[in-house]
């Protein structure tokens, strides 16, 4: 994953998507620059006549404050689906250490999100998916998947091929999060392991 | 524990001190015996090789349960401590192994914020997390990790070698064994207090914008110390 998955449009003027590589990722919209330093704790900012660095948390409240001015039917991404088909023990010689998921094989297709769903297209045509939000018992980011837990069903993990991560996973949580409001059923406090109000 | 773990802890150390200019501080908090609950902020995928090898006590670490997916990940996992634990919903059973494994008088890590930081800020704690801290019932070590979001942001493929990196372990708590779970739930929020003035100082991280709103202003006027 890029820098691009944190910074999925230009903190500056809101353009988006970046391009970029590895640590590196750039505006065509406006010309700047941004390259992660470790040295500096933070990212080069560069152009528009100045080279500052400035803190990560920093741009990314700009990049998310950009986002919320786009509609959420404006986003789609491709995406590998894997739903998990059971659950194996995890053991060390005869020590049940825990379980973990025995991921079905994977499908592409194409993930969308509005107020009341989140969908999936597969490539093939055949087997069009939605889980209602309301339906979604918890969300989680985990290196380039999204993974949350419809109720009563088995977890799913969309593994994003282009798209930001961290972009997903604010849609996913922004929308419930909208959701649980408008019914009345409070703020939430977390995502994992189960969504939960104040 | 098992030899492998033994056998991975030196070129780990190398690894860590090659890709960052790295100081360990604060070994003399994990006890010399008994069990101990290590507390760590969570900043990089290279954490745990950095918790598990600079601590001079085997650690037991809770990790995600997908990293088991895989039968070579599953195999070596589960022979250099690791335990799954199911983050998307409530894992009873990685709750008794940790248990098990303190009752045993042996080191768990757990990470209180359940994943990887995006911006190296330090996140709300998951209740679960602080709630099993409590339960345990033994000397609560937080532990603090400062500059491996610089070297391996959670973002990117591949480490960047060059930051300047430190593992602090703190002072330990030590809030005995309470036995009365009402007594255990009222104090939940004075433990995710204590543990977030703790980190922000061993780390010397700021807190996110989430993790201030969960916990209120406690933090900011108790933490002495300017953050970066």
């Amino acid at each position: 994953m890029p820098l691009t998955d944190l910074l999925h449009r230009c903190p500056l003027c809101g353009a988006g998507p970046l391009e970029g590589a590895r640590a590196r990722a750039h505006c065509s919209a406006c010309g700047t620059g941004f390259e992660m330093d470790g040295r500096v704790g933070g990212i080069w900012v560069r152009g528009r006549g100045s080279d500052r660095v400035v803190p990560v948390g920093e741009l990314m409240a700009d990049v998310d404050q950009w986002g919320r001015e786009v509609a959420l039917a404006e986003h789609h991404a491709s995406v590998l689906l894997r739903t998990a088909s059971g659950q194996d023990p995890i053991r060390h010689r005869t020590r049940l250490l825990g379980f973990a998921e025995r991921f079905g094989p994977p499908e592409a297709g194409i993930i969308r999100i509005d107020d009341e769903a989140l969908s999936f297209l597969p490539d093939s045509g055949d087997g069009h998916r939605s889980w209602r939000l309301e339906e979604i018992r918890s969300v989680q980011a985990s290196s380039s998947s999204i993974q949350f837990c419809p109720v009563d069903h088995a977890l799913v993990s969309l593994k994003l091929l282009e798209a930001s991560t961290r972009l997903w996973e604010g849609l996913i949580c922004g929308a419930i999060e909208e959701l649980w409001r408008s019914r009345g059923w409070g703020e939430i406090a977390e995502f994992q392991p189960r969504i939960r109000a104040l | 524990m098992h030899p492998i773990y033994g056998a991975i802890c030196p070129p780990a150390r190398w690894f860590l001190r090659a890709v960052s200019s790295l100081e360990v501080h604060g070994v003399e908090h994990i006890p010399s015996s008994g069990p101990f609950l290590l507390l760590p902020n969570h900043q990089s995928a290279l954490d745990p090789f950095l918790v598990q090898s600079f601590c001079p006590r085997p650690v037991h670490s809770m990790t995600k349960s997908t990293q088991f997916a895989s039968p070579p990940h599953r195999w070596l996992l589960s022979r250099v401590g690791a335990f799954p634990v199911r983050r998307y919903q409530v894992d009873p059973q990685a709750v008794r192994t940790a248990l098990r494994i303190l009752d045993a008088g042996e080191g768990v890590c757990i990470y209180p914020e359940g994943e990887r930081s995006w911006d190296g800020a330090l996140q709300p704690f998951r209740r679960g997390a602080v709630r099993l801290a409590l339960r345990a019932g033994v000397p609560l070590i937080p532990v603090g990790i400062h500059g491996m979001f610089d070297v391996w942001p959670r973002w990117l493929s591949r480490p960047r070698p060059g930051a300047r990196a430190h593992l602090r372990f703190g002072e330990a708590f030590n809030y005995g064994e309470i036995r009365d779970r009402r007594r255990r739930e009222a104090l939940l929020p004075e433990l995710e207090s204590r543990l977030a003035v703790a980190l922000q100082d061993l780390a010397q991280v700021p807190l996110s914008e989430t993790a201030r709103r969960r916990l209120g202003g406690i933090q900011e006027s108790e933490s002495a110390r300017p953050l970066p």
